[in-house]
């Protein structure tokens, strides 16, 4: 399957954050977004999630557009990883990553064995049974971003949009993250997510693009589009890309020694 | 990361994954039991007294055969307890229980621990729908449609100013919003008792307004609360699973399959038309729903499919009590607003002061 962003225009009514960006997300690859804040990012995030109706193009998945279809039948193609945040109620962890059963339930809106199961599948995946009973609001911020991701896999969509999934996460639990976003890749998920370091990207991504401001985008394979000119461009700060061993990193261009 | 977990292992999660809502079915039971005896109770408690082994006797004679013996005393008892008693009994469970789940319901759908049908000026609106059309004279049906109309456009008001004003992100906003909503039909509410010319129908209002159960409690009053609970109460209990997703905000519920703004407008329909005809029957009554659904949420966590029919059950028995204290304690009729609002007051300074803790 392809989630495919067809010339899509978004942007709150007449103001047009982002024009023309098309992309396609194969399943099984990570596709990372990048780019400097205020590009709109989280703008196009929110059109392929529907929240915002596009200002022009498509999003399809296969020949599906999903503008057409029903928030429920979305549901069973896109599924949302949002970056953590408060609640003021303090369900458990179970019951959080149950919510990513509400597209399935029957004509009662309850949960049927089938859905407890595919739960409890979920919370072994992850390795989540210690936190199974508890509640989701005292989790750490690490653990809090992995039930998120829980409860997006229990919906048992084709693809995953994650939205910054390892910001604000100390360095173990990014790498943890990381490591996740590799083995759903593997295992046939879609990803599409959006980071603000490159070094995320070279650690789990396939393909990338590279936002800019003034609405000019590169999209491709990740050597292609994450290169040191195109980020030196892009940030208009001296970076380079180097290669290390097998991977490569991101780093500032040291200043020529005097 | 993925491991193949043991077979002991597996079994022993199936067992926790009941764990926590058997918890919260032995409490519907204790909660079952609690309104049970204390029925019974009020039953025989009061200015006449009886024996709990006649009230047996006359339930027994009601629901199933052996004929009442042919005495005075039994005809006496037989008028007081399904006259008066009973009727009385059975309304101030249902506004209870009415008003405790609209709050439950209000305070998931704007993410707000802090809402509840008074806060936001639902009650006061419904009490000016309704103190409207008894100064002009509607007959009671009408009497209820105009509460209902009232208390939907004072939500209404609500949500739009906040959004406005807030974003609806933050949740003093709409608190305060609320607080000014209420306060304009509180001042509506003044200027019909001002205006009402006839002196028995303005104490008719003040009386109402202040809440109580001892002018309305009829059969007919119970039977019309009865319906519209239920009817409220069946799609409730279809979407609550749903209203747990919107937890995370109107977006992600949106994300996860949930039809969002038709789901809103049923659900503040339902809550709504439940404190609109409690009010209409028993006037302002506060704090129960800002209370009960927050106490509940303490024991049994914030899973609606739990939570909605323990605050049902929480805030009938919590009414039934208080209603209780007021007829066999208190000489006289006082109204039970003026209890509520004398044990809410302090209960919600002290709940919040350790909420704001949880929260942050």
């Amino acid at each position: 399957m392809e989630l495919k962003l067809e010339n899509l225009g978004c942007g709150y009514g007449h103001r047009k954050v982002v024009e023309d960006f098309s992309c396609v997300i194969p399943s099984g690859k990570v596709f990372c977004l990048l780019g400097p804040n205020g590009v709109g990012k989280t703008t196009l995030f929110k059109t392929v999630l529907g929240f915002l109706s596009p200002l022009a193009g498509s999003v399809k998945v296969d020949e599906q557009d999903l503008a057409q279809l029903s928030t429920k039948d979305r549901a069973r193609y896109l599924a949302y990883v949002p970056q953590a945040q408060f609640t003021p109620f303090a369900f458990t962890v179970r019951d959080v990553i149950m919510m990513g059963r509400t597209s399935r339930f029957g004509l009662f809106g309850r949960p049927a064995p089938t859905d407890r199961q595919a739960v409890q599948e979920v919370i072994e995946q992850l390795s989540l049974e210690p936190l199974a009973k508890r509640q989701f609001t005292q989790l750490s911020g690490g653990e809090r971003q992995l039930v998120m991701i829980a409860r997006a896999l229990a919906q048992q969509a084709s693809f995953l949009l994650m939205d910054e999934p390892a910001s604000n996460l100390d360095f173990g639990n990014q790498l943890k993250v990381l490591k996740v976003i590799r083995s759903l890749a593997k295992r046939g998920f879609g990803v599409f997510l959006t980071t603000h370091f490159p070094d995320h990207v070279f650690q789990c991504g396939h393909y990338a693009a590279l936002m800019r401001s003034g609405q000019s985008f590169l999209t491709g394979a990740l050597d292609e589009v994450i290169t040191s000119i195109n980020l030196t461009d892009t940030y208009g700060l001296p970076i380079e890309v180097i290669e290390l061993g097998d991977i490569r990193i991101c780093r500032p261009k040291p200043e020529p020694k005097p | 990361m993925t491991q193949i977990p043991d077979k002991a292992q597996t079994k022993v999660k199936a067992s926790e994954i009941s764990s926590s809502s058997s918890r919260g079915f032995q409490l519907l039971f204790f909660l079952a039991l609690g309104l049970l005896a204390l029925t019974a109770l009020g039953a025989v408690r009061g200015r006449v007294e009886f024996l709990l082994s006649d009230l047996w006797i006359l339930v027994k004679a009601h629901l199933w055969g052996p004929a009442l013996p042919d005495s005075p005393a039994y005809r006496q008892m037989e008028v007081v307890v399904f006259s008066i008693r009973l009727p009385r009994i059975f309304l101030s469970i249902l506004v209870g229980g009415a008003l405790s789940v609209s709050g439950a319901v209000y305070q998931n759908l704007f993410r707000n621990p802090m809402v509840a049908p008074d806060i936001l000026g639902v009650s006061s609106g419904a009490g000016v729908g309704a103190s409207l059309a008894i100064v002009i004279g509607f007959p009671s049906p009408l009497i209820h449609l105009t509460a209902f109309v009232f208390g939907l456009s004072a939500v209404f008001l609500v949500v739009t100013i906040s959004q406005i004003a807030g974003h609806n992100r933050s949740l003093v906003v709409m608190i305060l919003v609320g607080v000014v909503v209420s306060s304009l039909f509180s001042a509506f509410g003044s200027f019909l008792k001002y205006i009402s010319s006839d002196d028995q129908s303005l104490t008719n209002i003040v009386l109402w307004l202040m809440g109580s159960f001892a002018q309305a409690s009829s059969w007919t009053n119970v039977l019309i609360l009865l319906g519209v609970t239920i009817l409220a109460y069946i799609p409730l209990f279809f979407v609550s699973y749903r209203i747990n997703a919107l937890a995370f905000g109107e977006e992600e519920a949106s994300s996860m399959g949930v039809n969002v703004s038709g789901l809103k407008i049923i659900i503040i329909l339902c809550a709504t038309l439940m404190t609109a005809t409690a009010t209409a029957i028993c006037g302002l009554i506060g704090w129960v729903g800002l209370l009960i659904p927050h106490l509940c949420r303490f024991i049994v966590g914030p899973n609606f499919q739990i939570l909605l029919p323990t605050s049902l059950l929480a805030g009938g028995l919590f009414m039934l009590l208080v209603d209780s204290l007021v007829r066999l304690v208190f000489p006289g009729e006082m109204p039970v607003g003026i209890i509520t609002s004398l044990a809410g007051a302090p209960l919600f300074i002290y709940v919040l002061c350790r909420s704001t803790l949880k929260w942050n």
